[in-house]
């Protein structure tokens, strides 16, 4: 592999593969057989003729292995070898809803649709269903059961972070999976080690469930369970145990009836009765675990030497692997069963041994360096301005995800004594705790303030809010504080230090209070500079005219300040002017109300 | 003992080898029909590239009525590309094809007009985007053809080659070479009277 890509026709890897899947599937039954017999103990039907609740179901089975015992494991076998049949079928679309994808659409997504055209031309593939998951992480996926049938997905995060050369690799990556069936082979791994997890998984949810209910009821409400789905699974098997165990009963007749000489009751069945619930909780999903990683990480390399070949770029690849790999923070909404689907794995990466021990691709610097020898060799300095790149979007994305975890906690006033040293303290202490309720009034004690027009900090300035401002309190919205001042509607920042302002609106001092506007109709207004707001009193700045009442839309026309306005309709924060050349537009209602003065 | 079982042993011996020739017959046609459908794969998109050409003469004759030679040479090499028989042909054709659009784009230069049109910028899109997609048509109907040709000129196959007549499959190229044979090709040619199809006036 070192030398480059050696051009090898897919239809060579397609064979190999369903080799792969057959010795897969051989592995599997291998692993299973003393898994299903582990389980079987739990499950034998001698508790149902003696009649003992579930719970005593739980109780291993003491004495002798049995002709109940061994039908139990034949049926437990029989439905875990469906249940990755029918998963390897029809798992593509519950995946996909799984992760929350949505088709795009013909018109959509021109450039990715013609990479994707292009690509599949190059590797003689019918065009795969694409979609789209809205997430910021950055990553990718193909599912499907064959070349016909198959989707990709990629997040929209992916497409933020790359450039359309990276996008071009990570695209011929994707398709190589789809192209060597490797979609197929993951598909059914998925099944395989999710069964072989069960036990695992389900003991697991079992004792989060019994913790939440042992902690106390208030905690619990706060520390809702994160995802349903083990719960959910565990339910199901202990459902499904009670039917395998009256099928199994069943069958245990015929079996006894027919075979009534078994050879049964030798000594090794003590040791076997320890060793399979062993081998069923913690040998098999770790077996299942290396298998998946044996298959999962030579599939990664082969599919990166494929896009290699496919793109003839295999700096792109490297530069796509660099990014994606860096960024790669946050968990996609991927089960641990699904990982491997992955362009990079989805599950966080952090170097304990545990975790180690289940990482399923290849080390990113591994698939980097190999992919580097298959071109001249791409230079140091691009490759780490690549992973700079994508060190700081995975950094803005911890910040943004963890900020979503820890919401700001709100404490009364007199728990927090260090703010009292300032002039006015945070509005949200303020209003927080306290008796406030909205139409109270607060004097500012930041210097200039500014008010948003959404609460979100990023949206237009409405106004600058001076210092000594009054403000009237509405309500708390994230992290904004809803207020109105005298002249508009608008949103501050939740630190914004004010006092409260004891009195009525008629003691506001003048200098705050600029001279309140009645808007009519159809009468013309223009911009006068005798304006009584003193910290506009120098020159007015030209009022922008915007195309919609929002304050990101074009500017029609920078309004000097003795523009003539006419028609003044007030439609949320904006004001629907039509100026002297009847150009319709809006302006802010802030920024130019003070200097606006019914024309004589 | 033996003398009984010999018959048997040899009758399977024959029915084994039988079947190993059938299969490997299979693999033959399998692998040479592959290559047929990666031809239709460049084929499709030959064609494509070469139906935007009576738009791009339509558009640029509207500034530039007086190069006639220019367009003349372009209705010549989409002739080429539509009545090419095999790969050989019609890469060459398309080279043609490549070359005469390169000289448009020289006269196109002379009309910075035309040049910054929208009509035009995005015929110039979509004949990129034809070039790429010949160009990775191209690399898939190469691959296969390394396949079936490997094949059939390496043993076992080789005899079952040679015996039902297996030729190998001619490379879809565009080096220099094959450039350079154009112009010879062309010269030799009669020029083709076909004249491209006008395009419903946009």
């Amino acid at each position: 592999m070192a030398d480059g890509p050696q051009p090898v026709l897919v239809y060579d890897r397609i064979d190999a593969n369903r080799r792969n899947t057959r010795l897969l599937m051989a592995v599997y039954f291998a692993l299973l057989l003393p898994l299903s017999g582990g389980v079987a103990q739990y499950v034998t039907p001698q508790s149902i003729f003696t009649g003992g609740s579930w719970v005593d179901n739980l109780q291993p089975v003491p004495g002798e292995i049995g002709a109940e015992l061994i039908a139990t494991a034949i049926v437990l076998l029989a439905i875990a070898s469906a249940v990755v049949f029918v998963a390897t079928f029809s798992s593509s679309s519950l995946l996909l809803q799984h992760v929350g994808a949505r088709k795009v659409g013909p018109e959509e997504q021109q450039d990715l649709r013609r990479t994707v055209e292009n690509l599949c031309i190059g590797a003689g593939l019918p065009l795969p269903e694409l979609y789209i998951v809205q997430s910021d992480v950055a990553n990718a996926f193909a599912t499907g059961y064959d070349p016909k049938h198959a989707s990709l997905v990629v997040t929209s995060g992916l497409l933020s972070l790359l450039t359309p050369r990276e996008l071009t690799a990570v695209v011929a990556h994707e398709l190589s999976h789809i192209g060597n069936y490797d979609t197929r082979l993951g598909t059914m791994l998925a099944a395989v080690v999710a069964t072989l997890r069960l036990p695992w998984s389900a003991s697991v949810s079992l004792l989060r469930l019994g913790s939440v209910v042992l902690a106390d009821m208030r905690k619990a409400a706060a520390c809702r369970v994160r995802d349903p789905l083990p719960l959910i699974w565990s339910l199901l098997i202990f459902a499904l145990l009670r039917i395998t165990s009256v099928i199994s009963g069943i069958i245990a007749i015929g079996v006894s009836l027919l075979f009534a000489d078994l050879p049964v009751g030798f000594r090794l069945w003590r040791w076997l009765g320890v060793a399979m619930p062993l081998y069923a909780l913690f040998g098999a999903p770790f077996l299942a675990t290396r298998l998946r990683r044996l298959i999962s990480q030579e599939r990664e390399f082969l599919a990166d030497a494929d896009a290699v070949l496919l793109t003839r770029d295999p700096d792109g690849l490297a530069l796509a692997l660099a990014k994606v790999g860096r960024a790669g923070w946050g968990v996609l909404k991927a089960g641990a069963a699904t990982a491997h689907l992955y362009f990079v794995d989805p599950l966080p990466a952090s170097r304990s041994w545990w975790d180690s021990l289940y990482q399923l691709h290849p080390p990113i610097d591994e698939r980097i360096g190999r992919v580097a020898t298959m071109g001249d060799g791409i230079p140091a300095e691009e490759l780490e301005a690549a992973e700079q790149i994508g060190r700081e979007y995975g950094e803005r994305l911890y910040v943004k995800e963890s900020r979503k975890e820890l919401p700001l906690e709100l404490r009364p006033i007199e728990q927090a004594p260090w703010l009292a040293e300032h002039a006015g303290q945070p509005l949200a202490v303020q209003v927080a705790g306290n008796d406030v309720r909205p139409g109270m009034t607060f004097r500012l004690t930041s210097t200039d303030t500014s008010l948003y027009q959404k609460p979100d900090g990023w949206s237009p300035v409405i106004e600058r809010l001076p210092d000594g401002s009054i403000v009237t309190f509405d309500r708390l919205e994230e992290n904004f504080v809803r207020v109105a001042t005298d002249s508009a509607f608008g949103y501050v920042s939740r630190g914004t230090l004010a006092t409260r302002f004891q009195g009525s609106a008629s003691q506001i001092p003048r200098a705050a209070q600029p001279e309140p506007l009645t808007l009519l109709p159809e009468r013309p207004y223009a911009a006068s500079q005798g304006t009584d707001r003193p910290s506009e009193g120098h020159d007015a700045p030209e009022t922008p005219l915007y195309e919609r009442p929002d304050g990101w839309s074009p500017i029609l026309a920078h309004l000097p300040h003795d523009a003539v306005l006419r028609s003044v309709v007030t439609e949320g924060n904006f004001m629907r002017v039509t100026t002297g050349d009847n150009t319709v537009g809006y302006v802010a209602r802030g920024a130019a109300l003070a200097a606006l003065k019914p024309f004589q | 003992m033996f003398a009984s079982w010999l018959p048997v042993i040899i009758v399977a011996i024959l029915i084994g080898g039988v079947v190993v020739v059938f299969s490997r017959y299979n693999d033959l046609v399998r692998s040479k029909k592959r290559v047929e459908e990666a031809w239709s794969g460049i084929d499709v998109q030959l064609r494509r590239r070469a139906s935007l050409m009576p738009n791009l003469v339509e558009m640029v004759k509207g500034y530039a009525e007086h190069e006639r030679e220019v367009f003349e040479e372009v209705a010549r090499a989409r002739g080429a590309v539509q009545q090419a028989g095999g790969a050989g042909q019609a890469a060459n054709a398309n080279n043609m094809l490549s070359q005469a659009l390169l000289r448009v784009f020289a006269v196109v230069e002379n009309y910075p007009q035309l040049r910054a049109s929208e009509n035009f910028m995005s015929l110039r899109g979509d004949l990129a985007d034809a070039e790429e997609k010949i160009a990775f048509a191209r690399q898939w109907y190469n691959r296969n053809v390394l396949d079936y040709n490997t094949h059939i000129e390496t043993y076992p196959d080789v005899i079952m080659a040679r015996s039902f007549n297996f030729a190998s499959a001619e490379f879809f190229r565009t080096d220099e070479e094959g450039r350079a044979e154009v112009h010879i090709n062309f010269s030799r040619r009669p020029a083709s009277p076909e004249q491209p199809a006008s395009p419903p006036a946009a």
